[in-house]
């Protein structure tokens, strides 16, 4: 029978007992989701290490992305505020940028003059296979849509645009587009290219960060990346300061091991070779589904919970709306904390939660 | 020359890491001391007993893996000499990091075989999934030298940051074949997706036939004969590899978008 616990009836009704049970007896469990505080992850990589089980994000895809293009070739990352008050040129690749951050371009744009900019150029923005984005009035804005190309091939043009090499011709309104774009970039003072993470090609985005390396040659360039959801970026980083690897890590063997395609929480439970799921989601989950298929035990702050007999649901406050929490801000490029804006001291925060389970998992009942 | 079989008795219900199992460590052991090595990627405790029946003695240098299947991973990892030849499929990172020796497999391959490796050969009977040749988890290069043969098709972003050795695939790649590739051959005797040569620094990518979609990032230096081309065909003769290769080839140099210093050649 599936166990449904509900705010402030936590202590004594089981669900802690079988939720240990149920992850202890696991060949292999999966944290995943992790759709949570800092202080959450922290207690998820805890538990994972005590289950010798395996660490995923939501984002995960992305975020290893991101990890593994760093990791691989390096970047030439900036900040939110220094974008804003320091840009010249800000080039949005692709719509993962504006899907994830809706408020993006007012807060890139803010109206009133920020900080004095390097360079004499006024400020413009490019969309770059943006589709059809509204764009304040008061931002002076040049569209490059994709036409009938994809957007690997259009960043691979203006790419070989920037670094002033040769390129088959078949669209000449298209190479002229690009060509002017190219020259304002390399006359800029301070360009900047926004990406996602989440939603760029691998080798896109390498082409992308080769061009911000060609340009630094000569001038400033940097990349700006928009944050994972779900508190992404703050779970990895969590990740990587507690354990020295980014999320997709399994903890089997007593030492951590990152492996981004074979650590999938995803692919581990559609393959079988996962036994056992613990979904977090406090945070909103953005639209991404929990895998079904093995007993799971689930921690929502929405009231999302046991579908299978032998599921655990538990449910918990939601990071900075139920309780305080410290969550990754992106105006600060930084981990931050966040008041509650509705305090509510019945709900469990999903940190107390998972150190519950894990004082349990060593009990004679979680080994039953 | 006699072989060490491993026979796979039942399916695996997890994935399993075979890298212990190189001919020259086996050589030494005696069947229990086999049987004992440990191959599981799980809490559950699995040794190589479990799984696999034993025939023969690993002296000559040969072990066969017989009855594999995706969920066998490493096999032939850090190989520096010796060989191993598998009958059934393989998972991820089969002749990772590789130095030398001699891998076959009759089955497809899982990601990234041959990634990292520095000499050897890899020779696969079926597909080969995304990555052959690629980078190695922590690596910043793909393939360093050896050679490997799929027999089938290539999954996406074949040879990614290969920086030299040789891959020869029968059937076609997917996309992005050749991504960022820093020197090398890679020779397709199919058909290639989308993105081919994508990002290609230096190195050379020969096709047999035109892809559908050429980047435009690639410069048409128009036909022309390589006696190169004859030179690499002798020698694939001489290692039992009939690649056709003719040496009149259409030339486009790239990818622009970044050095574009590699090449792309067709054959006429």
């Amino acid at each position: 029978m599936a166990v449904q616990v509900k705010r402030a009836k936590l202590a004594g009704d089981g669900a802690l007992e079988r939720a240990s049970a149920l992850l202890g007896r696991a060949r292999l469990a999966v944290i995943g989701g992790l759709l949570t505080d800092i202080a959450g992850a922290e207690a998820a990589l805890a538990l994972a290490e005590k289950l010798g089980g395996v660490i995923d994000h939501a984002a995960g895809e992305g975020l290893c992305r991101a990890s593994r293009i760093m990791r691989e070739t390096g970047g030439c990352p900036a900040s939110m505020g220094e974008v804003r008050n320091r840009a010249d040129i800000v080039v949005l690749v692709g719509d993962g940028p504006l899907k994830r951050e809706p408020g993006l371009l007012t807060a890139l744009f803010p109206k009133k003059e920020g900080l004095p900019r390097p360079g004499n150029n006024s400020r413009g923005l490019v969309l770059l296979g943006c589709g059809e984005a509204e764009v304040p009035a008061h931002i002076p804005v040049t569209r490059i849509g994709l036409g009938n190309l994809d957007l690997a091939t259009l960043v691979a043009r203006l790419s070989a645009a920037v670094h002033q090499h040769q390129a088959q011709v078949r669209d000449d309104d298209l190479a002229t587009t690009l060509q002017g774009l190219a020259e304002r970039l390399r006359a800029g003072a301070f360009p900047v290219f926004v990406i996602s993470y989440c939603d760029l090609d691998d080798q896109v985005l390498r082409t992308v960060l080769d061009m911000v390396r060609h340009l630094c040659v000569t001038t400033r360039a940097a990349n700006l990346s928009v944050p994972a959801p779900g508190n992404g970026d703050g779970v990895n980083l969590c990740s990587v300061w507690t354990c020295g690897l980014p999320v997709r890590t399994s903890f089997v063997s007593g030492l951590p091991e990152h492996d981004a395609r074979m650590y999938g929480a995803r692919r581990l439970i559609e393959s079988g070779e996962a036994d056992a799921l613990l979904w977090v989601e406090a945070l909103p989950t953005f639209g991404v589904e929990r895998p079904q298929g093995v007993p799971t035990v689930v921690l929502s702050s929405t009231g999302n919970g046991a579908t299978a007999a032998d599921d655990v649901a538990i449910e918990v406050g939601c990071p900075g709306v139920d309780h305080d929490a410290e969550l990754y801000l992106w105006s600060i490029a930084g981990i931050g904390m966040v008041k509650a804006t509705r305090p509510n001291g019945g709900a469990p925060t999903v940190a107390e939660v998972l150190g519950r389970i894990a004082e349990r998992l060593g009990s004679p009942e979680a080994r039953a | 020359m006699s072989a060490l079989t491993l026979e796979l008795a039942r399916k695996p219900d997890q994935r399993l890491d075979l890298s212990p199992l190189l001919p020259r460590r086996l050589a030494g052991l005696k069947p229990k001391e086999i049987e004992a090595l440990q191959i599981g990627t799980t809490r559950a405790r699995l040794v190589v007993g479990d799984l696999f029946k034993l025939k023969g003695s690993g002296d000559g240098g040969m072990l066969r893996l017989v009855g594999t299947d995706a969920r066998c991973d490493r096999i032939g990892h850090e190989l520096a000499e010796g060989e191993i030849v598998v009958e059934g499929d393989v998972g991820a990172y089969l002749g990772a990091a590789m130095t030398g020796g001699k891998i076959s497999i009759s089955g497809r391959a899982g990601p990234v075989a041959g990634a990292g490796m520095a000499g050897g050969t890899i020779a696969i009977g079926g597909d080969s999934d995304e990555r052959a040749g690629g980078i190695l988890v922590g690596g910043t290069h793909g393939m360093r030298g050896g050679l490997i043969t799929i027999g089938g098709n290539a999954g996406p972003m074949l040879g990614e940051r290969m920086r030299r050795g040789l891959i020869i695939v029968n059937g076609g790649a997917s996309d992005y074949a050749a991504a960022r590739m820093i020197a090398g051959t890679i020779i397709v005797k199919g058909t290639v997706a989308r993105f081919a040569g994508y990002g290609l620094r230096r190195g050379t990518l020969i096709l047999t036939k035109e892809p559908k979609d050429l980047l435009p990032t690639f410069g048409d230096c128009g036909v022309m004969d390589f006696n190169y081309l004859a030179l690499l065909d002798r020698q694939l003769r001489a290692l039992g590899i009939d690649a056709k290769l003719r040496s009149r080839a259409r030339r486009l140099m790239g990818d622009m978008a970044t050095l574009g210093k590699g090449e792309m050649l067709i054959l006429a």
